[in-house]
């Protein structure tokens, strides 16, 4: 669960610089950025477990992509963290 | 973008030795970054354009059931592009460009999705031969793969892959039941036969790319695959008694084919010209560089709604 957040800083860093250096703002405004973590489990005795992401800029959107696009099971719990939210305590 | 800080090959060789998966391009060596992010948007591009491909036909279902059947197995293709792409962009990768910018001849996925499926029945066929290569090629990579993430995103994609080719097959026996269906369907096989055993791409001998083996991005060969397609796409199409040219070898333990092959084939006419003999597989890139009939269109559908949302931004 921890392994991602190593190198979301630098990626979304170093996307905001091409942003700024971009003769097009207006492609960006399409490009969603912010990367959501997708848990979700199947039974009430198992834990929760990541199966994917998502990237949106809001957490409504978040929620409705995530639904739509991780469909595979009837899971009883599903929640979103925010990448840059993760702590690496341990690097894989 | 800056460069992030990659591995030496040794670093890189001696992780996958110690059996420990790579989790982020900080694990990669410079080779491994490009063969990945190669075999990633092949996948990506292929998952991607089977939507508006397989949108072609599906307008064409017989009942609301099916059609709704159809257009679930699109929702599911898009959703495996969207994880194929995401990890690109954790790559590095600026997808935007890669989707919505890239012109429609620079797309990597096989040529057999620029032949528009015309009918219900083509597109039953596609589900049971189209996303049995998919099937075959994802399980593969999924059992193989060094690449952590995508191991883990495949249990998702390998699921829903068997249930399209389940569809495809299911659809093939009912049309099977009557002569005129099963006429229709041995049409439909007489052109997407040969177009998926050519899916699987040069053979061994002329492959390019050998890192994709060493690095464990693949397990099998090109060749190999092609045999595990062979292997439960023939028996299906025998058991509907619909003709196709390759049959069980016991002698070489392996299926061969009994046309010429690789072959010319005339898009527009969805036939293949075997009365000319067998072509190189040089001819056979020249056919896939120019790419097919349906390329710009496909990937016109796909590129089409974000310029338009464009300009209307523009003239806000």
């Amino acid at each position: 669960m921890k392994r991602m957040n190593s190198d979301a800083p630098k990626s979304g860093a170093a996307e905001s610089v091409a942003s700024l250096g971009s003769d097009q703002p207006r492609r960006e405004a399409l490009n969603e950025r912010r990367v959501w973590h997708v848990y979700a489990r199947r039974k009430y005795d198992e834990p929760l477990h990541e199966i994917g992401n998502v990237v949106a800029d809001d957490v409504e959107l978040a929620r409705v992509y995530a639904r739509s696009i991780y469909d595979e099971f009837p899971w009883i719990e599903m929640v979103l963290v925010p990448r840059d939210c993760i702590v690496t305590v341990i690097a894989p | 973008m800056v460069a992030p800080a990659l591995q030496s090959e040794e670093a890189l060789l001696n992780r996958i030795r110690r059996q420990q998966l790579i989790e982020s391009v900080e694990h990669m060596s410079p080779l491994y970054l490009e063969g990945i992010k190669r075999i990633l948007t092949v996948s990506a591009d292929t998952e991607l354009i089977s939507a508006p491909a397989y949108y072609h036909a599906a307008v064409h279902a017989p009942t609301l059931n099916a059609f709704g059947s159809a257009v679930a197995i699109i929702q599911d293709e898009l959703g495996h592009a969207h994880i194929a792409y995401r990890l690109l962009r954790d790559l590095g990768v600026d997808t935007e460009q890669l989707i919505f910018e890239r012109d429609p001849r620079q797309f990597k996925y096989p040529y057999a999705f620029d032949v528009p499926l015309d009918s219900w029945v083509e597109l039953i066929v596609a589900n049971a031969f189209y996303d049995r290569a998919g099937y075959v090629l994802l399980s593969d990579i999924y059992h193989s793969t060094t690449f952590g993430p995508w191991k883990r995103a495949l249990v998702k994609v390998d699921k829903e892959e068997t249930f399209h080719l389940r569809h495809g097959e299911q659809w093939m026996r009912r049309l099977n039941a009557t002569p005129e269906g099963h006429e229709q369907l041995q049409r439909a096989v007489d052109w997407m036969f040969l177009l998926t055993v050519e899916w699987f791409g040069l053979p061994d001998d002329l492959k390019k790319h050998s890192e994709q083996l060493e690095y464990g991005f693949k397990g099998h060969t090109n060749d190999e695959l092609r045999q595990i397609w062979m292997s439960t796409a023939v028996p299906l199409c025998e058991e509907l008694q619909l003709k196709v040219p390759a049959h069980y070898d016991p002698e070489q333990q392996k299926y061969v084919l009994d046309c010429p092959f690789p072959a010319h084939f005339d898009a527009k006419a969805k036939r293949w010209l075997l009365e000319e003999g067998p072509c190189s597989w040089d001819d056979v890139l020249k056919r896939w560089k120019a790419r097919g009939p349906a390329n710009e269109e496909f990937v016109g559908l796909i590129q089409r709604g974000k310029r338009e949302m464009l300009r209307l931004l523009e003239q806000e």
